[in-house]
């Protein structure tokens, strides 16, 4: 085992002096190489990086949320709601309301969201939701609301809104085809804590009301939807499809977990690709390695030859060939790696549109650069100067030494 | 009675194949005894390369056996032929063959990392080998290009016998040198050899083969005879 490791030591200090003596080429073909690397860090750290910010948003908005939405000509009753109810798995149901207007926070008007409903049924199901300053309003305090965080104060963060002050809501709708304007007033009861932009519900510019609020004061008759929540997030697939089974096309379900689910896949999907193209540039670095080594190879025949005659094995010539293709890709490797995250970084800076349901937004997500994507980026890059290296070690393995010795 | 080191039994090298063979060695049967100094010599042409392969296990022969140190050799896998060739044999070339971007030591050095031997011992042996080759220590941390052909010489004998080998091969060893390096050379051989160290020195020049015990003349492949050297025309008079 000894003579063996000494060997494999022996070996690495003569591939460094070998690529050492021909600087030039050696940095040449390590950048070469360095191009997959850096193609591979970039782009799947940033696609991960994006797709681990949207997927832990959709996560926070509640994995065992279940949303039911009518159909273009079907309302939801009270009979929906006690169906609903039943379904097993099922812990609570609270039909809501929703509705856009505006607030004036400081000097500029915002859009708002507005929800009315069950708001204990709420805050169970989103656990990223908090209070910050106040009070939960109670059911029968339908004027009293929770204000987002971004409507307690402006941009700046000077604080517009306290506990207890009245906020005027502009609230826009179309009714009959006509646009309707109606003026509310709410209190403040309390303030919610900064829940983070989300594609798909935006908690810092909305207004939360306890249900009663959704006809003494919002005025709407019909019910915007139900909201269900699973007992635990593994029932959720079955009760989407008890649902389904229920209503058929009356309704639609929507469940984060399932938006989350289908995120995870294009996400994947993109990450494959990504790594996909990044193979091609590891696949141009194998015929550049293979190129360097078979210069190399023919360079030192002699050499070759010399070190055979002193007893050389061919597998240790071999093994000392494939070593100078390694030493070559693991620089490249790091240097891939690290050019790779700065690259990140760089594309990580521009953003990522997306546009939601009830906002288009840009998001600004640092990549995931994680150890496993390090490890895997340096294996393949590892691999691509095993493998470049494969035929011109064969051939120096194949020198007989008595032409060597010959050959000038 | 001495103990033969390296026997060849009716030898033939064929090169090339069909109409085109050429004969290297036409049958060649030569033993070469423990402690010995023998010198190979012929014209160019004559095959002694050829036979200095053979007994270095650097070439198969295409018939005939070779035996090194009590084993059939010529029936071995490669890879068992280069650990004999590294236990059993040391080469000095007439290019002197170092590797020029390693330092002397490191060229010193060679046969044991092949054989896996850690780096403080090989230091040391390294640099006793040197002495013994008639190098100076100073040397070591040198690269080749900076020695004087006569003393790359001496680094390449140090490479040689640095693995402690039972025979050592010198093809045309002072070929490349000027008739004082050569000397000096010849005469670093024949102190080793009086330390017991079996050689075989191929030579086209008279004032090489003199210096060693026994001249083994050659021509078209084929032995032709043997000569009792004179050492009163060893090269090393002029020193």
């Amino acid at each position: 085992m000894m003579p063996l490791l000494v060997f494999i030591a022996d070996a690495l200090r003569l591939a460094y002096r070998s690529l050492s003596e021909r600087k030039l080429r050696a940095l040449l073909t390590i950048i070469g190489v360095a191009i997959g690397p850096i193609a591979l860090v970039a782009m799947v750290s940033v696609v991960k990086g994006y797709s681990n910010y949207i997927l832990g948003q959709l996560e926070a908005l509640g994995q065992n949320l279940v949303v039911v939405f009518p159909g273009e000509n079907y309302h939801l009753t009270k009979s929906d709601l006690r169906k609903l109810s039943s379904i097993p798995g099922v812990v609570a149901a609270s039909p809501f309301y929703t509705a856009t207007g505006f607030v004036r926070v400081g000097s500029k008007e915002v859009k708002v969201t507005i929800y009315a409903t069950d708001l204990d049924l709420l805050f169970r199901a989103i656990s990223g939701l908090k209070v910050v300053e106040g009070s939960v309003p109670g059911e029968n305090q339908p004027l009293y609301a929770l204000v987002g965080y971004y409507v307690s104060r402006d941009k700046k963060g000077h604080v517009v809104y306290r506990v207890g002050d009245p906020v005027i809501v502009r609230i826009v709708s179309v009714e009959k085809g006509k646009i309707v304007e109606k003026r509310v007033t709410v209190i403040v009861s309390g303030v919610l804590g900064r829940f983070g932009s989300s594609p798909i519900l935006n908690f810092d510019y909305s207004i939360l009301l306890p249900l009663s609020a959704g006809r003494k004061v919002l005025h709407m008759k019909e019910w915007t939807g139900i909201l269900l929540l699973a007992e635990r997030a593994s029932l959720v697939p079955n009760i989407t499809r008890e649902i389904q089974e229920m209503y058929g096309d009356l309704v639609s379900v929507v469940a984060f977990q399932g938006i989350a689910r289908v995120v995870a896949s294009i996400a994947h999907a993109m990450e494959s690709i990504a790594f996909t193209t990044s193979l091609a540039a590891f696949a141009v670095a194998v015929a550049g390695v293979s190129a360097t080594m078979i210069t190399s190879v023919v360079e030192r025949f002699r050499e070759i030859g010399v070190l055979k005659a002193l007893g050389f094995t061919d597998m240790q010539v071999v093994f000392m060939i494939l070593m100078e293709g390694l030493l070559i890709s693991l620089i490249a490797g790091i240097i891939g790696v690290v050019l790779g995250a700065a690259a990140a970084y760089v594309l990580a800076q521009r953003g990522f549109v997306i546009k939601g349901v009830q906002v288009t937004m840009v998001i600004k997500a640092k990549p995931a650069i994680t150890p496993s994507l390090v490890a895997e980026t340096l294996l393949v890059t590892m691999l691509v100067g095993i493998a470049g290296s494969v035929i011109p070690a064969y051939r120096a393995a194949k020198i007989p030494p008595a032409v060597a010795l010959r050959y000038e | 009675m001495p103990k033969p080191v390296v026997e060849l039994v009716d030898v033939v090298k064929v090169y090339g194949s069909g109409d085109v063979k050429t004969y290297g060695l036409r049958g060649v049967t030569l033993t070469i005894y423990e402690g010995e100094f023998a010198a190979i010599m012929g014209p160019s042409g004559s095959g002694k390369t050829t036979l200095l392969n053979m007994m270095g296990l650097l070439d198969r022969p295409t018939s005939g056996k070779v035996v090194i140190a009590g084993i059939e050799a010529s029936r071995l896998r490669s890879s068992q032929l280069a650990r004999l060739r590294n236990r059993f044999i040391g080469f000095v070339f007439q290019q002197f063959n170092l590797i020029p971007r390693l330092t002397v030591q490191e060229n010193i050095e060679l046969p044991l990392v092949a054989r896996g031997v850690p780096r403080r011992i090989r230091a040391r042996k390294a640099r006793e080998a040197l002495i013994a080759a008639a190098g100076d220590p100073s040397w070591l941390p040198k690269k080749p290009s900076q020695l004087s052909g006569g003393q790359q010489q001496r680094v390449a004998i140090a490479r040689a016998i640095v693995g402690e080998p039972r025979l050592l091969l010198a093809d045309e060893p002072t070929g490349n040198l000027d008739r004082k390096s050569a000397a000096i050379v010849m005469k670093t051989f024949m102190s080793l050899n009086e330390r017991g160290q079996t050689i075989v020195v191929v030579t086209h020049d008279p004032e090489v083969a003199n210096c060693a015990h026994r001249i083994i003349l050659i021509r078209d492949g084929r032995i032709i005879g043997e000569q009792e050297p004179d050492r009163s025309k060893c090269i090393t008079r002029i020193l």
